[in-house]
């Protein structure tokens, strides 16, 4: 399946705080339709439809750009794993550490998957690209 | 910046299958030893360092069957993620087991991805080969 149709036909939710960065998810998956969310406490509010995401879909597939020595980030990756009705949603972590702890620490607290963002803009999008076509078409994902 | 040589243990009984794996993880560009074992009480003796594996370096990686003799492949990954010293190794279930409840239930208990193994021989090495670029080239893992 190529990727813009997985894509379509998935729901993915996207914890991004910069336009910059969903301009450049947007643009390596060509597509419109991800859910984008900008603060950690909207991805928890999201899973649980809580206020102006009443109406959200339950993703697919989570990512989560984030800065993992951030004690506010670390919590929401713990409370989606901990949550016996969402830990199940692979979440796929996307960070500018390379540092062994932090990549350590994302594994520790059951993160799917590590992502270093590469500098390189052409790189990231090929990274991101790789990394929707492998969750979206030869994963076996979880079904409600 | 060269690799360094990535551990992966494969724990997986089935003679055609370990073959066919090696073979597929062999074409991949990053060095790497692969490690077999054929049960899950060997798995777990493995990775506890038990025995004629006291020397064994912690995988970088686990690809994990269900369908095990001895113990479960199920039962190996519950423990695997449930020990604090091992849980932060990623584990990659390749099963021929496609009942959504195997699939549910490995990523409840934090496997880190599921793979279905393909019905024919051509599909799953190409599956092994993208799960190869994909998880030792594109994703982080909690390598020292």
């Amino acid at each position: 399946m190529p990727i813009e149709a997985a894509v379509a036909s998935s729901e993915i939710l996207l914890l991004a705080r910069r336009e910059e960065e969903i301009a450049l998810i947007r643009e390596a998956t060509n597509c419109h339709r991800i859910n984008v969310v900008a603060e950690c406490p909207d991805v928890v509010s999201f899973l649980r439809q809580q206020g102006r995401y009443a109406n959200a879909s339950r993703p697919d597939l989570i990512l989560l750009d984030m800065d993992l020595s951030k004690t506010e980030e670390c919590e929401v990756l713990t409370e989606i794993k901990k949550s016996p009705e969402f830990k199940r949603i692979p979440v796929v972590v996307i960070a500018s550490s390379e540092r062994y702890e932090d990549v350590f620490q994302a594994y520790d607290l059951h993160a799917n998957a590590y992502i270093c963002k590469p500098t390189d803009r052409t790189e990231l999008v090929r990274v991101l690209r790789t990394t929707l076509q492998f969750w979206l078409t030869l994963v076996r994902l979880p079904r409600e | 910046m060269p690799h360094p040589a990535i551990d992966i243990l494969l724990v997986e009984d089935n003679p055609g299958d370990i073959f066919l794996i090696r073979e597929a993880l062999a074409m991949g560009s990053v060095p790497k030893r692969v490690h077999v074992v054929e049960d899950g009480e060997e798995a777990l003796r493995y990775l506890s360092n038990q025995g004629k594996f006291r020397d064994a370096s912690m995988p970088d990686l686990i690809l994990l069957d269900l369908n095990l003799p001895k113990i479960d492949g199920r039962q190996v990954l519950e423990i695997v993620k449930d020990t604090r010293n091992l849980r932060h190794i990623p584990i990659v279930v390749l099963s021929t087991s496609t009942s959504e409840r195997d699939v549910v239930s490995a990523y409840e208990h934090h496997a880190n991805c599921y793979l279905s193994k393909p019905a024919t021989l051509e599909k799953f090495f190409d599956l092994v080969r993208q799960l190869e670029e994909y998880w030792l080239e594109c994703v982080a893992l909690p390598a020292v």
